[in-house]
């Protein structure tokens, strides 16, 4: 009884107020992790394999060490080494998740660089162009997974959402994403006239007729009096206007 | 409190005698001072971001580090040398002891949280002034809020106490200065990391609970980083003045009961 007294009961006593002081000031606890996390939800933070949380321990330097890291995967990327560049990649993101710098430049490395590598790694009587295809769009896949998680931390991102269309148009031939990816670029009222006609070209490509007309109409009112773009943006809509018709027709 | 307030200045002259503090507190100086310097490795951050990351990590890292050593060599050499005794045999409380010894502690560090904070803020105006206004464009228009990185420091100030304390609970219970310490950065540890861990699978369980109630959450703190680049929230500052204000409260109230019950 003495030793509990004497050893035990101490210690007990600290756990136990430190418990009660947990306990009570838990709705300021929770109120300020809301606040640190109210503008990234939990999945995005998912997405960021918690990253920027667990480097929690090096403060403000994680965005030099995420420097180191990156430069590593340079010199990776000059070795044409792609599973080391990969994680290198991945672990300056990991470091420092708020840069969209590195989820702009890891998609493009992984969707634009890595599949030349692959080729040229395999038996030069089994390449052919099917084969750099597929390669491709393996890599694309896995580009627009990377550049997915990072939208989730910057949504709507215009770098970001940019690379997506990017990759999906010249890895996966996937015009959908690619326009999936412009809509909401094209919908801000500063959108620059290149995201408009980009946008555009896309609704054209998919069939989108009426889209993109009045799309087009909203570049020939926001571009300049003397751009080259005006007469070839009103040859298209009169085409897109042909098209509607004959569609419409058939229905 | 008179006593508690000599005690203090005591401690705060034995503290600014550490060199293993100095030589920390001096290393962030160095670097927060060249943080310009090391803009030239930066790739594709904010400038104004990257610059003001140095003075975060100046007190976050090395903060941290200094708040725990220090602490742990105050309190232990006290017991080591018996002077400890000594005192407490003069009508000194072990309350007003323990007090004296962390508010000592508290205002070491809050001198180098005030040295860190005047050259990261000076690194910043540099850093606006040499790129003109360049550099609000190349920090995706950041506006640094002078204000704000005042209060941030004071955040991180409180932080820094608030680890002081729980040092000084641990110290208390322990006989061991590298005990102490290491123990010291396991909860820290777990007050920054904690929360993270079930990001990466880790199921909850009861210790897991346990030890996100009983110990603080260190992370919390970082809130404040953003007030250094937009306007500074009155209730997000007061609740962390307050949490931190409590924990430390607790812990110098433990510490000065864990001390009572200690044998000299």
């Amino acid at each position: 009884m003495d030793f509990f007294k004497e050893k035990i009961s101490p210690y007990l006593t600290i756990v136990i107020v430190l418990l009660f002081t947990g306990i009570s000031i838990q709705p300021i606890k929770n109120k300020l992790i809301n606040y640190n996390t109210s503008t990234i939800s939990v999945e995005s933070l998912k997405a960021a394999i918690g990253a920027g949380v667990v480097f929690e321990t090096l403060g403000g330097y994680k965005s030099l060490a995420s420097d180191f890291a990156w430069i590593k995967s340079y010199v990776d990327w000059t070795r044409k080494d792609a599973p080391a560049c990969l994680s290198a990649m991945e672990l300056a993101i990991s470091l420092d998740p708020q840069s969209v710098m590195f989820w702009k430049d890891a998609a493009a490395i992984t969707a634009f660089d890595f599949p030349h590598w692959s080729y040229i790694a395999i038996s030069p009587n089994a390449r052919n162009n099917k084969i750099f295809a597929r390669i491709k769009a393996r890599y694309g896949r896995e580009a627009i997974r990377l550049l997915d998680r990072g939208l989730l931390l910057h949504p709507q991102n215009f770098d970001l959402l940019t690379q997506k269309a990017n990759i999906a148009m010249s890895n996966l031939n996937d015009f959908k994403t690619a326009e999936e990816c412009y809509e909401p670029l094209a919908k801000k009222a500063n959108a620059p006239i290149y995201v408009l006609r980009r946008y555009f070209s896309l609704l054209l490509k998919n069939g989108k007729f009426a889209q993109a007309i009045k799309v087009g109409e909203r570049i020939l009112t926001e571009a300049e009096a003397d751009s080259p773009l005006r007469p070839i943006i009103s040859n298209q809509i009169l085409s897109a206007k042909k098209l509607l018709e004959k569609v419409e027709i058939k229905k | 409190m008179r006593r508690t307030f000599l005690i203090a200045t005591n401690t705060l002259k034995e503290a600014s005698r550490q060199k293993l503090m100095l030589l920390l507190a001096l290393i962030a100086l160095v670097l927060v001072a060249s943080s310009n310097y090391f803009l030239k490795l930066d790739i594709g951050h904010e400038r104004l971001k990257f610059v003001f990351d140095f003075t975060s990590g100046a007190l976050g890292f090395f903060g941290s580090i200094i708040a725990i050593i220090a602490t742990c060599q105050i309190v232990h050499s006290e017991l080591e040398n018996r002077t400890a005794t000594t005192l407490l045999s003069k009508p000194v409380g072990r309350l007003g002891f323990v007090c004296g010894k962390a508010f000592g502690v508290f205002a070491a560090l809050a001198i180098f949280t005030a040295v860190v904070a005047v050259a990261g803020t000076s690194m910043l105006a540099y850093t606006y002034i040499s790129f003109g206004e360049s550099a609000q464009k190349l920090s995706q228009g950041l506006t640094i809020n002078y204000f704000g990185v005042s209060v941030f420091c004071f955040v991180q100030w409180l932080r820094l106490c608030t680890i002081a304390s729980i040092t000084t609970l641990v110290c208390t219970l322990s006989s061991s200065l590298l005990f102490s310490a290491v123990i010291s950065f396991a909860i820290m540890a777990i007050g920054m990391i904690g929360s993270a861990i079930e990001f990466f699978g880790a199921k909850e369980n009861f210790a897991s609970q346990l030890a996100g109630i009983v110990f603080p959450n260190l992370q919390i703190f970082s809130v404040a980083e953003t007030f250094a680049f937009e306007e500074v929230s009155l209730k997000i500052f007061a609740m962390c003045s307050a949490y931190a204000v409590i924990y430390i409260a607790v812990c110098l109230c433990l510490s000065a009961f864990a001390f009572s019950k200690r044998e000299f």
